[in-house]
């Protein structure tokens, strides 16, 4: 990545000053988030987390010039967004939005192929050139098996590919994806993100995403936008947010413990029984997470009658006044345990 | 050689060998050596063969061919922008729309001019058709300011129904009111025929849509961006406002002077599209515009053909021919599809 990184500057892309964003009809205006200062930077993945309804959508529709600002300003390149036409727009900033179309009889290619519009000419053909673009773009996302696949027979992970793949091929400085993770099974999660991040490196593009996959995003991103209604936008690298402690503020619900050691979320579980543990490495971070989930606290310092010693190839449960017993699984063991 | 290479030359053969056959079949055979002497004028044939190609087969043929096309390109064009498989011409209402504003000028000519219109030559030719467009663009208007507000496709689809069965209602009333050869001048338009334009009518209409069906391949680009939804389309650069106004004007146009000469035709433009999209597997309107254009024209005459076979002689209604053939072409597509997308 040193190498990449020495290639390209990483400078300001988007630009925003004060802007306030909502909806205004004729009757009222009603405002989602106001006073938003901030920048984007190329070669860096932020990601826009906040709950349903906050506004991260409109946000993304503003930056995209999709919806007109109340007020303040977007900047990109140092210039008003306003005085962009459509078209130069379209060679600037490409997205990736929640919106589905059901398109028979058109090839992953064909779909990505549309990428290029803003470049082709009246008829839409593509020029050599634009199969360049299509090819790099393919390859960039990896979906060379995908790309004389029907749209409509994609899954949803490999759809979303599709979409990255198009907005690469349309060529532009900035991407900005609405919840690209939504809909999607664990694994194409990361795969997503991780696609991303490594894109916003190799190529130096601003990658601006709304997410609610809060701890991939706390792993893979390099700024974090926090959205809420109290604190309006706080902005960060993952770990500042954490020191900070407007991340622990920001998701401050019950159940929901923010680990400061791992800088990640967990779920918290009530304990009402302990139970002596002792032993170590894995086996035991996995016996210490099934019993807490059951609402014991394994603990290597307690005396309780009931005990589990963890050896490298064995468990073994002791028991008062009966004689020890081998585990072989963690669900054998909690049916001895729970009665 | 690549598939839609070969459909393309089918479907043109296609088109040549029907329209051949429109010129010789018919009540009265004509050998299809004479057909050929009476269009080149290198042999003298019977007077009353010339008469019937001249002044009837001929001016019927052309009209077919150029009215399949036109609907067609129409119901395409509807489909994409909507993007609802069962969007077409007659189904959202616009035939309707035509059809009121003709009733109008039909129906209300006797009382207020005194004669009915129909008998009024090249005024009254211009008259309907600038009714139909009104009237289709008036339904088209509706359609589309309540697409904005209306999600789903199936209410939007159902408004177009009952804004049709609005038009038929109102045209009830005009009738009530209208002098009998009025309501028999309309009655007869609304069967929908290609044989209605008659002699030097077939010409203008033809000059018409020599004009508007060229131009409605300069949106090829435009129709292709709209597959992707509002979103992508502005992304990609497209003035979607724009856009749709243009599509919109020139499938309504295109509907509504077919529906000024020809009377209302039905399912032809909700078939062919489908039809196509078949035959090509494509959505890429650089294929599927010259495909409809010419689907469309072959299979108008196919059932201009079937209409007039020898022994119906000419009695079975073009709508009831077009409705037979297209919707078994629509059930199947939309059986054979992997995904059901109506909903």
């Amino acid at each position: 990545m040193k190498s990449a990184k020495s290639m390209y500057k990483k400078e300001k892309t988007i630009e925003i000053k004060d802007l306030s964003i909502g909806y205004r009809s004729k009757k009222n205006t009603r405002i989602v988030a106001e006073s938003i200062i901030s920048t984007i930077y190329s070669g860096e993945l932020t990601c826009l987390l906040g709950s349903n309804g906050i506004g991260k959508s409109t946000l993304l529709r503003t930056l995209t010039g999709f919806q007109p600002q109340l007020v303040g300003d977007i900047f990109i390149y140092n210039k008003r967004i306003k005085n962009y036409s459509e078209k130069e727009l379209a060679t600037l900033v490409s997205v990736v939005l929640t919106e589905k179309f059901d398109i028979k009889n058109m090839t992953s290619y064909e779909l990505i192929g549309l990428g290029r519009s803003p470049y082709t000419g009246f008829w839409g053909k593509l020029t050599p050139d634009d199969k360049r673009h299509i090819e790099e773009a393919i390859d960039q996302v990896k979906i060379k098996d995908l790309s004389p696949r029907m749209v409509d027979t994609l899954s949803d992970g490999e759809r979303q590919k599709v979409m990255i793949a198009k907005a690469l091929a349309q060529d532009t400085p900035i991407i900005l994806l609405d919840e690209p993770t939504a809909f999607l099974d664990f694994p194409s999660k990361v795969e997503i993100m991780q696609l991303l991040h490594q894109l916003s490196r190799k190529t130096n593009k601003t990658i601006f995403l709304s997410t609610h996959d809060l701890e991939l995003a706390l792993q893979i991103a390099d700024k974090i936008w926090l959205m809420d209604t109290e604190h309006g936008i706080q902005i960060g690298t993952p770990e500042d947010l954490s020191l900070n402690g407007n991340l622990s503020n920001f998701f401050a619900r019950k159940g929901i413990v923010f680990d400061q050691n791992t800088g990640l979320f967990r779920v918290e579980n009530d304990f009402n029984r302990k139970i002596k543990v002792s032993g170590c490495g894995q086996k035991y971070a996995m016996i210490q997470k099934a019993l807490l989930r059951n609402g014991i606290l394994a603990s290597g310092d307690i005396d309780s009658g009931l005990s589990i010693d963890i050896q490298d190839n064995q468990i073994v449960l002791y028991q008062p006044e009966q004689k020890p017993i081998l585990i072989s699984s963690i669900e054998e063991l909690l049916n001895y345990i729970i009665i | 050689m690549r598939r839609p290479a070969i459909a393309f030359i089918l479907i043109f053969i296609s088109i040549v060998l029907f329209f051949i056959l429109n010129l010789v079949l018919g009540s009265i055979s004509i050998p299809v050596g004479s057909v050929w002497n009476i269009l080149l004028g290198t042999k003298k044939e019977p007077d009353i063969w010339e008469n019937i190609i001249w002044k009837s087969r001929f001016p019927q043929t052309l009209t077919a061919l150029i009215a399949g096309s036109g609907l067609s390109i129409s119901g395409l064009q509807m489909q994409t922008l909507f993007r609802n498989p069962l969007a077409g011409p007659s189904e959202l209402g616009i035939s309707s729309g035509a059809s009121l504003g003709v009733a109008f000028i039909i129906l209300l000519s006797g009382n207020i001019a005194g004669t009915a219109l129909i008998k009024m030559g090249l005024f009254g030719e211009i008259a309907i058709s600038v009714a139909a467009i009104a009237g289709s663009m008036a339904v088209m208007s509706i359609i589309i300011t309540i697409s904005r507000y209306v999600k789903g496709n199936v209410i939007l689809l159902i408004i177009g129904v009952m804004i049709g069965y609005i038009a038929t209602a109102i045209i009830g009333v005009l009738k009530f009111f209208s002098n009998d050869e009025d309501v028999r001048a309309y009655v007869i338009w609304g069967l929908g025929s290609f044989a209605k334009v008659s002699g030097n009518q077939v010409y203008t209409f033809v000059c018409i849509m020599a004009i508007l069906i060229p131009l409605s391949f300069f949106l090829i680009k435009t129709l292709n961006l709209m597959l992707l939804g509002e979103g992508y389309a502005r992304n990609l650069g497209l003035n979607v406002g724009r856009a749709r106004l243009y599509v919109i004007i020139c499938s309504c146009v295109i509907t509504a002077i077919i529906t000024a000469y020809c009377g209302p035709i039905v399912f032809l433009g909700l078939a062919v599209p489908h039809l196509c999209r078949t035959i090509f597997v494509s959505s890429d309107h650089r294929i599927l515009m010259p495909a409809v254009t010419l689907t469309g024209a072959s299979l108008a005459l196919f059932c201009n053909l079937v209409a007039r076979m020898p022994g119906f002689e000419g009695a079975l209604p073009i709508n009831s021919v077009t409705a037979l053939i297209g919707a078994p072409i629509v059930i199947s597509v939309l059986f054979g599809k992997r995904k059901n997308e109506i909903g």
